[in-house]
């Protein structure tokens, strides 16, 4: 049995681990809502940009670009997004299993988040690219290297797909493992429910260049809100993970309390019995 | 006697904000095939814009208000219910930090000379586009008006 010493050491020692698990908590809260407002904000340009390109490519004929290239050697590149840090739940390790499931040990892997990029390559994934410290303060330009090493690789033919995998926020208590096609770009299929504009629209300088423009700017908007979904699930997954860490603590420094009770009793009580049995032992 | 007269919808959104959204009386655009600007009534219309200088005016058409933003390159469209400017990124005069412009100009122009690559000849050339568009507009703020 411990003694009553390092009974208490370990309550101070968990009491201490206590108040970092509930600092970090408050502070990926914060972070969380940052993070929130980041992915609503960055909304209207992604629909915008959709809305035109679709119109676009439905209405433009006989286009061609590298980007819609359908290749047929199926080789694939998954850019697999994590955290840089730990101490979230699982949120790093999903996305690492999912990457293995899905590579197959074969596809290139792009890594975003070093906690990802280094449980890959420990793996022997085919890690051709690792970011590590994006998340640290996390900028467009960010997302536009991303794009660019993936468009290159498309263009290369060196793979003929390219998906991402994320965290997708859900709610603060939900994120989901979302696997997404970003190349080849797909055609939206011949609708007929799509009525003509009122008025043809004057492109300048043609339907064609316009698309030349919007097509690489949309895979980069799409990494991008890969990137702000990622960072707001980490947040909620730290966010959950601490709460989590911090009740356990609670339970455990009640074990504690209660053992300690239990163990300072005894020793009173034995203290009493050889007292009780000194004083008898001279009395007679 | 004004150009202006009544306003119409206007909305830039850069991928990480909305920067403006408001009725204007005109907005001057650098297009990709020449600068022009859209009115009230514009037909519809969708174009590439390139690095430049944009000018929305608004405010009291015989005396309008200017104000001007430094593009990098987007996309703009027009139609009836309003305009949409898509653009990678816009800055106001006041946030453009002018020594950073005149030094990537400087390292654009250098790249340009010496690059044998057409696709960093692209890249550099766009940044020498750029660098300019920011310092024009920066210029806006120093000489008070348009």
């Amino acid at each position: 049995m411990a003694t009553l010493r390092q009974i208490r050491r370990r309550i101070k020692g968990v009491q201490n681990i206590q108040r970092i698990t509930k600092a970090m908590r408050m502070v990926a809260t914060a972070r969380l809502r940052r993070a929130q407002e980041r992915v609503l904000s960055a909304r209207p340009y992604a629909e915008a940009l959709d809305a035109l390109t679709e119109r676009l490519i439905k209405s433009v004929e006989e286009y061609d670009h590298p980007y819609l290239r359908q290749g047929e050697s199926g080789g694939r590149l998954l850019i697999a997004v994590t955290g840089d840090r730990g101490l979230c739940g699982a949120f790093n390790s999903v996305i690492v299993r999912e990457a293995m499931d899905l590579s197959d040990g074969e596809a290139e892997i792009a890594a975003v988040g070093s906690r990802g990029a280094d449980a890959l390559e420990r793996r022997g994934a085919n890690v051709v690219s690792a970011k590590r410290g994006f998340f640290k303060q996390l900028e467009f330009e960010n997302a536009q290297q991303i794009a660019q090493e993936a468009a290159d690789a498309f263009a290369e033919e060196r793979v003929d797909a390219v998906d991402v995998v994320f965290n997708r926020f859900r709610s603060a208590l939900h994120q989901e493992v979302t696997v997404k096609r970003l190349l080849p770009v797909s055609q939206p299929e011949e609708s007929a429910e799509l009525a003509p504009p009122e008025i043809e629209h004057l492109y300048e300088p043609s339907r064609g260049e316009v698309l030349d423009q919007l097509l690489p700017k949309q895979l980069e908007i799409q990494v991008w809100q890969a990137l702000l979904e990622s960072n707001a699930a980490e947040q909620a997954a730290r966010m959950n993970a601490m709460e989590n860490a911090s009740r356990s603590a609670s339970d455990m420094i009640d074990e504690l309390i209660l053992e300690r009770n239990r163990v300072r009793q005894a020793v009173i009580t034995k203290e009493i019995s050889e007292i009780v049995g000194g004083a008898e032992a001279l009395k007679s | 006697m004004s150009v202006y007269s009544t306003t119409f919808q206007l909305r830039i959104v850069a991928p990480d904000r909305v920067l403006f959204e408001g009725g204007v009386l005109g907005v001057r655009l650098p297009g990709a095939v020449a600068p022009f600007e859209i009115l009230p009534r514009h037909a519809p219309i969708v174009s590439a814009l390139e690095p430049g200088e944009l000018r929305i005016a608004s405010g009291d058409p015989d005396n309008p208000q200017y104000r001007y933003l430094a593009l990098s390159d987007g996309v703009v469209e027009s139609t009836r219910s309003g305009t949409d400017i898509l653009v990678n990124a816009a800055e106001n005069p006041d946030e453009i930090d002018v020594e950073r412009a005149e030094a990537s100009k400087e390292r654009a122009r250098r790249r340009l000379l010496a690059s044998a690559k057409e696709i960093n000849a692209v890249r550099a050339e766009a940044s020498l586009s750029r660098a300019a568009a920011r310092l024009r507009t920066a210029k806006r703020t120093e000489s008070g008006s348009g």
